[in-house]
């Protein structure tokens, strides 16, 4: 018994000593002197700038020194890391305007960037990890230069004349590390904003468990002041920062290039992926229900379709009603749902294949009554499922 | 068996057994305590023979990084601490890592989204995913509710049972997070 105390009291001594050990560590990593550098990227892409952000996040030594990274992009929009592309935005709009869509590794909603939109991220020790100071900071740079009513909300927005939303925040915790971006829109196409977060998938019959954005008014900088634009803001932000801590040093600007950050192009790579981009998608359900009325014929169609890593995984087809010919429309069906299944949810690939398949449906049956609507009726439920799919 | 503790004399135990018993009381307590398990030791200095004992083996440990694993045989439940929770505010999503992924000590299996905030869970030990907490698909607020039971996030086999001394044990833990 008297050893069995004697283990214990050593052990207490032990763990003890790892405890100053833990908090020594910690008190450096929190001093209040550690550097502050501002980097501006030249490019303008949005996988290459979420890229360098990355690199940068992976590779820096953040415990002696902060970072705060400015850049701005092409339009794109951008989701958070546990969103839906379809519900969140008209993938299929995007598409055709050549509009990027890329997915951040960071939480939060969705957002529009074009060149009127300034992303600032703030790189650091994970102990430094603080948004509001980081938007106190921001905030106090602007209104120190310029006559405008800015004030952060308990949601970590800025807001200008506490009511219109200015910029939109998301951050990453890594296990010693962290970053905290967001935008400020300064000179935002707002047509563009409502056109391509408009998704065009209806609430109801949607079961998805994603985050989901919240909707704000919007207003730009530049209406309050047309002097704030991309580049006074740069300056302003970028000299603030570093003088805020007493930090030398100067705004760099830098290409971000494969030599100075090698890696870069494969980070670039893996974030333009359809894998990470849609499939990254949780899991949800389209469920949608229709009544067809002609040809004499009464039908109840019931629409349910699965969606997992942004491949359909199961399809729901059932029909009730038939007052003949049911054979060759449950063929239709269950032939229609093996060429589905386990496609990717991509709306020129999965519209093709409707339209042909329904197309080329050729009945087998030779006994066939001629008079019956079978055509029209496989029809009409390839489109219920285009409509439901919202191809 | 619950409740008692039974003691072989420390001169028949081989190798290291660490008893402690938690006597403080209160909830994040009771859902610490250890279970009884039985040992068997063999003593060959005192005849040979197995001896069997029970007594109350820690089985949290936990990280640095506010992640505990619960530990009951070779399967350890993963989760993360009620300072970790209250400290990510609600959460919103849970990614978890995939039945069979392969997870190192320290390595990324999952993260958890708050407040528009993604923290990456890393696994406090190394080895392989037998089991993902599925409710917390639908209800990924449980982590904040119940961290320790009914909101942990998965289960795994552990590898290298070494690993887990480098861990800290509830008592530690608790004044580890004083010091923050």
């Amino acid at each position: 018994m008297r050893y069995q105390r004697l283990w214990i009291l050593l052990g207490s001594l032990l763990r003890r000593n790892i405890q100053i050990i833990n908090g020594r560590r910690l008190s450096s990593a929190a001093s209040v002197s550690t550097l502050r550098k501002v980097i501006v990227s030249t490019s303008d892409d949005i996988f290459t700038n979420l890229a360098l952000e990355e690199w940068i996040y992976e590779h820096d030594d953040l415990r002696n020194q902060s970072l705060l990274l400015m850049w701005q992009n092409k339009p794109a929009v951008v989701i958070g890391r546990h969103q839906n592309p379809w519900l969140e935005c008209d993938v299929n709009q995007i598409l055709r305007k050549d509009v990027h869509l890329a997915r951040r590794k960071s939480g939060g909603g969705t957002v529009y960037h074009d060149l009127g939109n300034l992303n600032l991220s703030f790189l650091m020790d994970r102990s430094l990890y603080d948004r509001k100071k980081n938007l106190e900071l921001v905030m106090k740079a602007i209104t120190q230069k310029w006559d405008v009513d800015l004030h952060v909300n308990e949601r970590d927005d800025i807001l200008l004349e506490s009511f219109y939303k200015v910029s939109g925040t998301a951050s990453k915790l890594g296990r010693d590390k962290t970053y905290h971006h967001f935008t400020l829109l300064h000179d935002v196409n707002k047509e563009n904003v409502f056109k391509f977060l408009d998704s065009k998938h209806a609430t109801v019959g949607v079961h998805s468990r994603a985050t989901q954005s919240l909707r704000a008014r919007i207003k730009n900088l530049c209406e309050a002041d047309p002097d704030i634009q991309f580049d006074s803001l740069v300056q302003a932000i970028g000299k603030y920062y570093i003088k805020e801590n007493n930090s030398k040093g100067s705004i760099q600007w830098i290409i971000p290039s494969e030599e100075l950050f090698p890696g870069l192009l494969k980070l670039k790579h893996d974030l333009e992926q359809w894998e990470w981009v849609y499939g990254r998608t949780p899991k949800f359900s389209l469920t949608r229900n229709f009544t067809y009325n002609d040809y004499g014929e009464h039908l109840v169609l019931k629409l349910n379709i699965e969606i997992d890593k942004g491949l359909i995984m199961d399809i729901g087809i059932d029909v009730s009603g038939l007052s003949q010919e049911e054979q060759v429309i449950t063929e239709f069906i269950s032939k229609f749902k093996e060429i589905l299944i386990g496609r990717r949810l991509w709306t020129a690939d999965i519209l093709e294949l409707i339209d042909n398949f329904t197309r080329d449906f050729k009945k087998t049956d030779t006994d066939l009554n001629t008079y019956y609507p079978w055509y029209e009726i496989i029809q009409w439920i390839s489109s219920c499922l285009k409509k439901t799919l919202h191809l | 068996m619950k409740g008692e503790a039974l003691f072989v004399p420390s001169f028949m135990v081989i190798g290291r057994i660490e008893a402690e018993l938690l006597t403080k009381n209160g909830k994040n307590r009771s859902e610490l305590s250890a279970r009884p398990v039985l040992s068997l030791t063999m003593d060959n200095s005192t005849g040979g023979g197995p001896v069997a004992a029970y007594f109350y083996k820690i089985s949290k440990y936990f990280t640095e990084k506010h992640e505990y694993v619960d530990v009951d045989g070779d399967i350890g439940t993963i989760g993360i601490t009620d300072y970790a929770q209250d400290k990510l505010g609600e959460v919103v999503y849970v990614q978890l890592p995939d039945v069979g992924m392969e997870v190192e000590q320290d390595g990324e299996a999952g993260v958890l989204e708050s407040v528009k905030a993604a923290s990456e869970v890393y696994s406090p030990v190394s080895g392989t995913v037998t089991e993902a907490n599925d409710k917390l698909a639908d209800s990924p607020k449980l982590v904040n509710e119940s961290c320790y039971q009914d909101g942990w996030l998965y289960k795994m086999t552990i590898s290298k049972p070494d690993e887990l001394e480098h861990l800290m044990k509830e008592a530690d833990y608790e004044k580890y997070i004083e010091t923050i």
